[in-house]
């Protein structure tokens, strides 16, 4: 009994020590982590770059302005979530920078834009009647806007790598299959109420399968994989059923294979999976690069700019990975990847306290989401798994894709607890 | 390879290793503990079911969290939800009779501490410990506009629920009878509810929308907002005010000295007397009229949690 | 909400497979890494095509064979040095499989895992790798093979240590012929390969040793027994028998005076007294067809199947030909193995680099030959140089050895010699293997004995 009370007691203790992270001492070591890797960028060929260094000033300014706000004005009191999305918007911007300078000026307006979308949705979701009130609009209008996009990509004929999936208009590209990722996880979440008065999920399914199938259309295959796996996520957890989801599962991989078999094309861009090293100079390439890159960096990389991949084609988004392994080092890589599957741990504590069953359901489904992106670019540029040329959250180059990773933060955020300190506050 | 990064090579590491720690210890530990946000309590078993999420769902199914083992209850029958600006039932579309107060439920309702929810043909009562209401801070006055409104007529079902059959038997009075030992008296037979409603129908007490205030003036005013579980306390269900009784007696009446101030017109300056006996708190009638749980009041009764008093248009709940 | 929330434990087996999957790529790159690292693509280390910073190798008297000066590879100057080592020390571009710079790349660029390649671009300079091989000693080997296309092993039969592993026909690697890649009258044919690990060649007379070996420990009164050689052995009557010719006509001859002359009618009769059964046994334990790996390098096997033979084949099988195939570093092995009393090393050619694990001074396990039987045959081979061969021909070695002819019709015969020193003070075998060379006696021995002065007089 007495060691029992020992014990609450002690535990008692470290709730309340990691109750609020020091969140000005965490922004410290990731202002001194962003100017010394913003050194070598800044001074690249041996002479001072005015812009890059502006840049790099004005996203730690930045950082220090948006934690100090929220802090002292709106009264939040945790920010781990933000911390670490600045700390990998961070090494993403710097490796964006030193690959092609000038690339940080847009980098940095979408992290701004990933921010205020991050800030929008914590806020519009704090309250699940406005959510659930607009669930169904936005679902209709997810899947006009999709379609819409694809019609317009067609008919511009706007194809980038064999893939339908850049809109363009002027200077500004986005995919839009990012930003409807947000409403992907937004749609199929749902409070309790409402999943037990509607029984079935047969409207969300219907969603799920259009945005699936504007995505093959566009033949962005391994977007159509994450959102194939959201769903499944999100079918379970509405639904429970192992079976129906099983079976879903196993038709989709028999479509798969179907593909495969009637459009040998398909199937060709699967050659050289596990056969990278045969196609070398061809088709493995990037991945053989990056094989090669990646272990010279060792534990603890070659410096920034010191690379070799960086003059490999798209060694700041697809190939981002082999570029943490090479000049940041193993370490840091691998501390950015576990970091992704962290929260999904992380995403499923909060789930089970959560507000509603709707933050339950969009924390755990973002979370995952954003783990199995991961997973499917560095085991794809690996060749561990088949090469699906998807981004790596926040450290890949990309504005949609940033937007989309911050907006997603959201959904986890919402699911703690801790996020709306006046719910949860007791006097 | 410069020299910067010979050192920084070491640096950069370990910072990404102490920022990544922290943030995920903060995250993985800093969670506050479980809490019950309130009950829902059978009034024919006095089961106390506990509210510890804030999405409930009730039925009779065992996958529900409040599993209720009535014919008459639906395998999912509602969902109780704990929202931002107070508590809500949702009817899940079933055939089976959901109702708060009386009245049945379309789509869904607000419902406040000591509603009496009808699921089928079995009577709950409704019990907040941690309202939302109350947490969103100090715009109170806000709450109450944007709650008040929302608020259904109230409700003989609440004075004829409460006036049922309850015996004031003085043995069973005894402080220590647990709830289950109140209802050693209800049979399945005899449902007393019922029977009430059907014999006196009560008109409805006219509400005043002016809030009264009540002011504590004693010991009870150290902290008149304070909810404890421990302290028993009474609750002015219309606005929301409670009130922590301490001391030997608080004095419930229009004067000012009066610990628990009804402004009303027909209070008398010293209406009614709580007094603590060795057995627990009790109320005494001093000059004006006052019904316990409907019954006028014309010796000292045990109160127990639960008990409402009625005090001519005004009711007070009493809570331990 | 509980049973929804239940539920989310679900994603925690995408976590599980994310871990699991990154424990699988940590292995690769840990296990992979050094093949990965060394990659031909890796511009670290590589600008077009060959080695810009990679650590020097040396002789084992210390003189750098190749070295990096300012993100230029540097040969020795000798070209005879360049041409005999080249084989051993491979090429930049990593055509020879089985060179120290192929199979030692990720070494000499100085990668280890945890820090990747970051010493060597920080120093500009790789690990070097210090060999067992003589440079002189491999030209005088080079020299003496006069052009012929073949192999020279020398190696110390007490530590392993190879002195001269010599390969040709080869390339001097600052004068790369312009027609290599394009040739197609067959005259650069395996000139990427070291003949001494990748080559397997007919072992003619050489062979008999092994035939020896499984008559003594077969055969009780095998040095008392007579032999008539009449030109050619007749196995039997029937389908599957027919003719052993041997290259002269003995007479009554003892087992001794077999091996001397290399009389096939002697062998062609042991070997079919013996029969396949006990030869393909006397084979496997002789360590012939297991795998040997010569720093890092995987000599190819052996081949000896009887498997389906008739009477005749026997009889030629146990002379060496038939479809027999040896590695001469199988015969090496062989040789140390009956000078060491039983014993045979594993040839090696890294004395120091900087790999943790140390792969020198190993005993080839597959090998089984008891100390008796060993200093019977050795007795029988020193008996070939000092009653046959002659003396003269090794001055003051104390040769053991036996030559071969190998028949390759329609193509000129295979010239081999194998043997070693019985000195004390001079632990060496050697192996010769002349392709279409001509004869063991005449082509192969004078090489031995060249390689084995210059090695003597060192």
């Amino acid at each position: 009994m007495k060691k029992n009370t020992k014990a609450s007691l002690r535990r008692d203790r470290i709730r309340k020590k990691y109750k609020y992270v020091d969140s000005s001492f965490i922004l410290f070591l990731i202002t001194i982590f962003q100017i010394i890797s913003f050194i070598p960028v800044a001074f690249a060929d041996g002479r001072f770059h005015t812009e890059s260094a502006t840049m790099a000033f004005i996203y730690v300014v930045f950082e220090w302005v948006y934690i100090i706000f929220m802090q002292t004005v709106v009264k939040k009191v945790n920010f781990e979530l933000e911390l670490i999305a600045f700390f990998l918007s961070g090494i993403g911007l710097s490796i964006a920078e030193s690959v092609e300078a000038g690339a940080m000026k847009m980098q940095l307006i979408t992290i701004v834009l990933g921010v205020i979308a991050y800030d929008v949705l914590l806020w519009f979701i704090k309250d699940v009647k406005r959510v659930m009130f607009l669930r169904t609009p936005l679902a209709v209008f997810t899947l006009i806007f999709f379609v819409g996009s694809f019609a317009f990509i067609y008919l511009t004929g706007n194809e980038i790598n064999g893939a339908y999936n850049w809109i363009s208009l002027g200077p500004i590209s986005f995919q839009p299959s990012e930003l409807v990722k947000i409403a992907f996880v937004f749609v199929g979440a749902a409070t309790l109420d409402k999943m037990l008065t509607s029984k079935n999920i047969y409207m969300y399914i219907a969603f799920a399968m259009g945005c699936i199938g504007v995505l093959f259309l566009m033949k962005d295959f391994g977007t159509a994989l994450i959102f194939f796996f959201t769903f499944i996520v999100i079918a379970f957890m509405r639904s429970g059923d192992i079976r129906s989801i099983a079976f879903i599962c196993v038709a989709a991989v028999i479509g798969a294979f179907l593909i495969l078999y009637f459009r040998p094309h398909v199937a060709a861009r699967f050659a050289t999976y596990r056969h990278i090293w045969e196609y070398a100079y061809e088709e493995g390439y990037q991945q053989t690069r990056l094989l090669i890159y990646a272990v010279s960096g060792g534990l603890q990389g070659l410096g920034i700019g010191n690379g070799r991949l960086r003059n490999v084609y798209a060694s700041t988004t697809d190939l981002v990975f082999g570029m943490l392994c090479e000049e940041l080092g193993l370490i840091v890589a691998f501390a950015v990847v576990i970091t992704f599957a962290i929260l999904v741990i992380y995403a499923v504590k909060c789930a089970k306290s959560a507000p509603s069953t709707f933050y339950s359901i969009s924390a755990a489904a973002a979370a995952s989401l954003i783990l199995f992106q991961t997973c499917l670019n560095i085991f794809g540029v690996t060749d561990i798994l088949p090469l699906t040329g998807v981004t790596l959250p926040f450290i890949s180059e990309g504005g949609s894709s940033m937007v989309c990773c911050w907006a997603l933060f959201a959904f986890i955020k919402a699911a703690d607890i801790r996020a709306y300190p006046n719910l949860y506050k007791t006097t | 390879m410069n020299i910067i990064w010979a050192l920084s090579r070491y640096i950069l590491p370990v910072i990404t290793i102490v920022i990544l720690i922290k943030c995920i210890m903060t995250l993985m530990l800093g969670h506050p503990k479980e809490k019950i946000y309130g009950y829902i309590i059978d009034m024919s078993s006095g089961n106390r079911y506990p509210l510890n999420m804030w999405e409930t769902s009730v039925g009779r199914s065992k996958t529900c969290d409040v599993v209720l083992p009535y014919d008459t209850v639906a395998r999912s029958h509602a969902v109780i939800t704990r929202r931002i600006d107070g508590w809500y039932i949702h009817d899940l579309l079933t055939k089976a009779v959901l109702k708060v107060n009386g009245e049945t439920v379309e789509e869904k309702s607000l419902i406040k501490d000591g509603d009496i929810i009808t699921l089928g043909k079995n009577r709950f009562r409704f019990e907040v410990i941690d309202d939302p209401v109350q947490q969103v801070g100090k715009k109170r006055g806000k709450n109450k506009n944007t709650v008040a409104p929302a608020r259904k007529a109230p409700t003989q079902t609440r004075s004829t629920a409460q006036k049922s059959d309850y015996n004031h038997d003085e043995q069973l009075r005894k402080r220590g009878t647990s709830a289950t030992a109140k209802s050693a008296h209800y049979d399945e037979n005899n449902k007393p509810n019922l029977k009430f409603e059907k014999t006196r129908p009560v008109t409805p007490p006219v509400y005043s929308n002016h809030s009264n205030s009540f002011t504590v003036e004693t010991a009870s005013r150290q902290q008149p907002k304070r909810r404890s579980r421990k302290q028993p306390r009474i609750v002015n269900r219309d606005t929301g005010e409670v009130f922590i009784l301490c001391g030997n007696e608080v004095s419930i009446g229009s004067a000012k000295k009066c610990d628990i101030r009804l402004n009303t017109s027909g209070v008398e300056k010293l209406h009614s007397l709580l007094v603590l006996y060795e057995d627990g708190w009790a109320i005494d009638k001093a000059k004006g009229k006052a019904y316990l749980n409907g019954h006028e009041i014309k010796s000292p009764q045990l109160l127990f949690d639960g008990d409402i008093i009625a005090i001519n248009d005004e009711r007070l709940y009493f809570q331990v | 909400m509980k049973n929804t929330t239940r539920r989310v434990y679900i994603v925690l087996l995408l976590v599980v497979a994310f871990f699991g999957g990154l424990g699988f790529m940590l292995y690769t790159f840990i296990t992979d890494g050094t093949t990965w690292v060394a990659d031909r693509g890796n511009e670290h280390i590589y600008s077009e095509g060959s080695l810009t910073v990679a650590g020097t190798i040396y002789d084992r008297e210390g003189i750098p064979l190749i070295s990096t000066v300012d993100g230029e590879r540097i040969y020795h100057e000798d070209e005879e040095v360049r041409r005999a080592t080249q084989h051993v020390i491979g090429d930049s571009a990593g055509y020879i499989s089985t060179g120290i710079q192929t199979l030692y790349r990720s070494n000499l660029v100085g990668y280890n895992f945890a820090n990747g390649i970051y010493g060597v671009l920080s120093s500009d300079r790789g690990c070097d790798i210090r060999l067992t091989i003589d440079a002189d000693v491999s030209a005088a080997a080079y020299d003496a093979m006069d052009g012929n296309k073949g192999t020279v092993i020398v190696y110390n039969y007490k530590t392993g240590q190879t002195v001269c592993m010599v390969s040709a026909p080869n390339f001097d690697p600052l004068d790369v012929p312009d027609d290599i890649d394009t040739d197609t009258s067959g005259k650069y044919d395996g000139i990427y390969l070291n003949r001494a690990i990748s080559g397997v060649f007919t072992p003619g007379s050489t062979f008999k040793v092994v035939t020896a070996i499984c008559a003594i420990e077969n055969v009780p009164d095998l040095y008392s027994k007579t032999f008539n050689c009449t030109g050619k052995y007749t196995t039997g009557t029937g389908e599957g028998n027919g003719n052993v010719i041997c290259h002269s006509t003995h007479g009554k001859i003892t087992f001794e005076e077999g091996l001397n002359y290399s009389c096939n009618v002697v062998f062609g009769t042991v070997a079919n007294y013996l029969g396949a059964e006990k030869l393909t046994e006397t084979v496997r334990k002789l360590g012939f067809g297991e795998n040997v790996t010569i720093s890092k390098a995987d000599a190819v096997r052996s081949t000896f199947d009887l498997s389906g033979s008739t009477r005749l084949d026997v009889g030629w099988a146990g002379i060496g030909q038939y479809t027999t195939l040896v590695n001469p570093c199988q015969m090496l092995m062989l040789m140390g193995g009956i000078a060491n009393g039983g014993k045979a090393m594993i040839p090696y050619l890294v004395e120091s680099s900087s790999e943790l694990v140390d792969i020198k001074g190993k005993v080839n396990t597959a090998f089984n030959l008891s100390p008796e039987t060993a200093s019977q045959i050795k007795k029988l081979l020193r008996s070939n140089v000092e009653n046959y061969y002659g003396d003269e021909l090794f001055p003051g070695l104390e040769m053991c050895g036996k030559t071969g002819t190998a028949e390759v019709p329609p193509d000129e015969d295979h010239a081999w010699f194998v043997g070693f020193s019985q000195r004390p003070d001079f632990p060496y075998a050697v192996v010769v293997c002349l392709e279409n060379g001509g004869s063991g006696y005449d082509d192969a021995i004078p090489v031995a004995n060249a390689v084995l002065q210059a090695l003597d007089e060192d």
